[in-house]
């Protein structure tokens, strides 16, 4: 019984191992650079979101403030808020069936102008929505921003 | 009695549960940032009110009004639209001046219009083939200030007061 408890002494003694200063600091040292790595590579993703006045896009789409009309085939546009529209999309809808419908080239309507633009509707429908898009940044790039239906103007026609 | 179930090691679980909470409180901070900037954009004083007082149509597509600060703060200018026809939306700018090109109905004042301070100004609808063609029947003002920037020190910002829009029936 003697002659094990020794050799097990001995095997204690002769492992080598790590002093608790340097594992210490290693652990340490792999903890930041392992989180610098996932920072690096999850900063792409949040990158994406678009903002416009340093907040969400989406929180902006509320503060959009507008009125229009439409009368003989023209939408006419006043944007009364501080929030500058880029540009429209129309909605179309009828009994069953809707289709949107872009304008042909961005309106860039600031902050008190007003606009008037040629839009045909064509066919039976009962009314149109016209929904603000707006012009975002996301990163460096310019990135277009089609708010919520509700933020929009519904017009009988 | 010797267990086998195999584990990871002690000094890995640490690294592991340090970098997951780590990571964790980046991704939720860069999220809240955006969300958690709740500060509103800019909005006009609510006792704002400009309005027009009197209005007299000049030959030549011209119409002159006179504006009066009703409220308790400064206006510094105002969007001026007209309309051909009275329920019919405002969405034609007028100008004040021939050598301004595509100024969106936007007239300054001088100097900021004080309470109860009155101003005269003639605008044009020459530009505006409808307004020409059918009269004018409807003017609508929208006033604006010129406030410090919130986000930006000793910079200005030009912010429209919707709620004190007004418009007034007029036959030009």
């Amino acid at each position: 019984m003697e002659i094990s408890s020794e050799k097990s002494r001995e095997k204690i003694k002769s492992k080598k191992a790590v002093s608790p200063v340097v594992s210490t600091v290693l652990l340490i040292v792999i903890v930041v650079i392992l989180a610098i790595i996932i920072f690096l590579w999850a900063r792409g993703f949040i990158k994406e979101k678009v903002e416009k006045f340093d907040k969400p896009i989406e929180m902006i789409c509320s503060e959009v403030n507008f009125r229009a009309s439409y009368i003989g085939g023209k939408l006419s546009i006043v944007n009364r808020g501080n929030v500058p529209i880029y540009n429209l999309n129309v909605k179309k809808e009828k009994p069953g069936t809707s289709d949107i419908i872009s304008l042909s080239r961005p309106i860039n309507l600031g902050a008190g102008a007003s606009a008037s633009e040629s839009v045909p509707v064509s066919g039976d429908y009962e009314k149109i929505i016209i929904i603000p898009v707006l012009l975002g940044k996301s990163g460096n790039k310019n990135k277009q921003y089609t708010c919520p239906e509700n933020n929009g103007v519904e017009i009988e026609l | 009695m010797r267990m086998n179930k195999k584990a990871v090691s002690l000094m890995l679980s640490y690294v592991i549960l340090i970098v997951i909470a780590i990571s964790l409180a980046i991704g939720v901070y860069s999220w809240l940032r955006l969300y958690a900037n709740v500060e509103e954009i800019d909005k006009c004083p609510k006792d704002t009110a400009l309005i027009i007082q009197d209005y007299e149509c000049s030959g030549g597509y011209e119409i002159n009004i006179t504006v009066k600060n009703k409220g308790l703060f400064n206006v510094s200018g105002f969007y001026i639209r007209g309309a051909k026809n009275i329920s019919e939306l405002a969405a034609f700018p007028l100008k004040y001046s021939e050598e301004v090109y595509d100024a969106d109905g936007k007239y300054e004042f001088n100097n900021p219009l004080q309470p109860n301070e009155i101003h005269n100004q003639v605008f044009s609808y020459i530009d505006s083939h409808e307004l020409k063609i059918n009269g004018v029947k409807k003017i609508e003002i929208e006033p604006f200030r010129v406030q410090e920037d919130k986000k930006v020190q000793g910079k200005t910002k030009e912010v429209l007061c919707d709620l004190a829009t007004i418009s007034i029936e007029v036959d030009c």
